[in-house]
């Protein structure tokens, strides 16, 4: 046997579609159209007899949530406590799954494996996730639907971005879990601008305004501020990156509001940026004294940086 | 902490972090242990520096680092590093929570977090998520 040094452009050309076919068994729902409850429960066995364990009850429910509850149940947990998820066989195999498959498929030095590798393949594709326990073993089926953004972030503005067969979901937005009430907040403009001032982690405003400008515009979101656009720059960092900075302030002045003078009856204000990774668009607090985008972005910057540094990102992520 | 840094116009961010590229290092700062630079409670994530560098303490929460070769600046999630023995003296890429890893080149970098302002203390404050 010699080692495999390289792919064949022929060997090559099948990656893109193998990797496509696993995929496509979760984002296109196959292993949850495909679900068999039977050969769940005979795999899972068969498993744990390779392990050398005794033969497990398997019990199946329609998501994690469930098999949380489940748990608990039998555990006598008079307080209900998470309990870990098994590291293994569930839907975060499929990545060496399909890698081993390939391998399988297409040259012959590993096809003494093919029965174990068969073995977990049946039960990883009836498995989302599994708590694994003494003679016991809690299955949850694959989600009914997935949602995703052009990163392939975990994402929905107007329902779960995953859901799963009971109804149980979570929220995300460009990647990042949002609790329930929060999403629910922003049903409306009223109570997300109530959400937004309450809340001061930047991450949950990001997601907040996310919503609002995807479901209502950018229209919908100076609403939600009751605010107006002072300045908008485009700024061309190094490579092909532009980022376009944006300053708003409310129509409405507050006396209990200051800028950074000290000056009492001011406006809010915010400055907009774009993160490049996630797409997520923040606003930040800044001051209302502002009237140049790329002034307000220098001022945010960390202390001790002076406005001569330019605000020019040789890599930005 | 009145303004020892001398600054070059290079600068990099990956998220709320932001390096800026300075000459030297200034006079009389603490050398640390090597830590994340900033963490999320509420999210479990990280963003962290591996390689080889030495990390001092700059204005109570901010850094200076020396790189010393090239190194790689990541955002992970703290569970995917907990057992697994890995240390930040490799410059290795660990798996991404929201942003893309980042390539610092050996030099030397004033790190801080981004800042907002509080128009009800009138204060800067470092950006939380």
């Amino acid at each position: 046997m010699s080692k495999i040094e390289k792919l064949t452009p022929e060997q090559e050309s099948k990656l893109d579609s193998q990797r496509e076919k696993w995929l496509s068994k979760i984002f296109n729902y196959e292993f949850y159209n495909n679900h068999d409850s039977e050969r769940t429960k005979i795999s899972m066995k068969k498993l744990y007899k390779f392990c050398e364990l005794d033969e497990p009850e398997v019990i199946l429910l329609d998501s994690p949530m469930a098999c949380q509850i489940e748990v608990n149940r039998l555990l006598g947990n008079e307080t209900r406590v998470y309990e870990p998820f098994s590291a293994y066989i569930n839907a975060d195999d499929t990545s060496w799954l399909s890698f081993y498959e390939y391998f399988l498929d297409n040259f012959d030095f590993m096809e003494e494996h093919r029965e174990n590798f068969n073995l977990i393949s049946e039960c990883v594709e009836n498995s989302y996730l599994q708590i694994q326990m003494d003679k016991v073993c809690i299955v949850s089926k694959y989600p009914k639907k997935i949602m995703r953004n052009s990163n392939n972030d975990l994402h929905c503005t107007n329902g779960y971005a995953i859901e799963f067969a009971d109804g149980y979901g979570q929220h995300y937005i460009n990647g990042r879990f949002i609790e329930e009430e929060i999403f629910n907040e922003c049903d409306s403009l009223i109570n997300a601008k109530i959400s937004f001032h309450k809340n001061t982690n930047e991450d949950i405003r990001a997601a907040i305004i996310t919503i609002i400008k995807e479901n209502f515009g950018n229209q919908g979101l100076l609403d939600m501020l009751d605010a107006v656009m002072v300045d908008e720059k485009t700024i061309k960092h190094n490579g092909d990156y532009e980022e376009i900075v944006r300053i708003y302030k409310t129509k409405t002045k507050y006396s209990f509001l200051q800028n950074s003078k000290g000056e009492l009856d001011q406006p809010y204000a915010w400055i907009e940026f774009t993160c490049p990774s996630t797409k997520s668009v923040y606003l930040i607090d800044t001051c209302p004294t502002f009237t140049d985008a790329i002034e307000c972005a220098k001022w945010h910057r960390p202390n001790n940086v002076p406005d001569s540094v330019d605000y020019t990102w040789y890599s930005a992520n | 902490m009145k303004n020892k840094l001398k600054f070059e116009n290079l600068s990099f961010h990956q998220g709320d972090v932001q390096f800026f590229k300075v000459k030297e290092l200034p006079k009389g700062i603490k050398k640390v242990t090597k830590q994340y630079i900033a963490a999320s409670e509420r999210s479990g994530s990280f963003h962290a520096l591996f390689g080889n560098y030495d990390i001092y303490e700059y204005d109570n929460g901010g850094f200076v680092i020396e790189a010393h070769d090239e190194c790689i600046l990541n955002h992970s999630l703290q569970s995917e590093l907990q057992g697994l023995g890995i240390t930040m003296d490799k410059p290795i890429v660990t798996n991404k929570k929201d942003h893309r890893h980042t390539i610092v080149p050996p030099g030397k970098y004033y790190v801080d977090i981004q800042t907002r302002f509080d128009p009800l203390e009138n204060v800067k404050k470092r950006v939380i998520d």
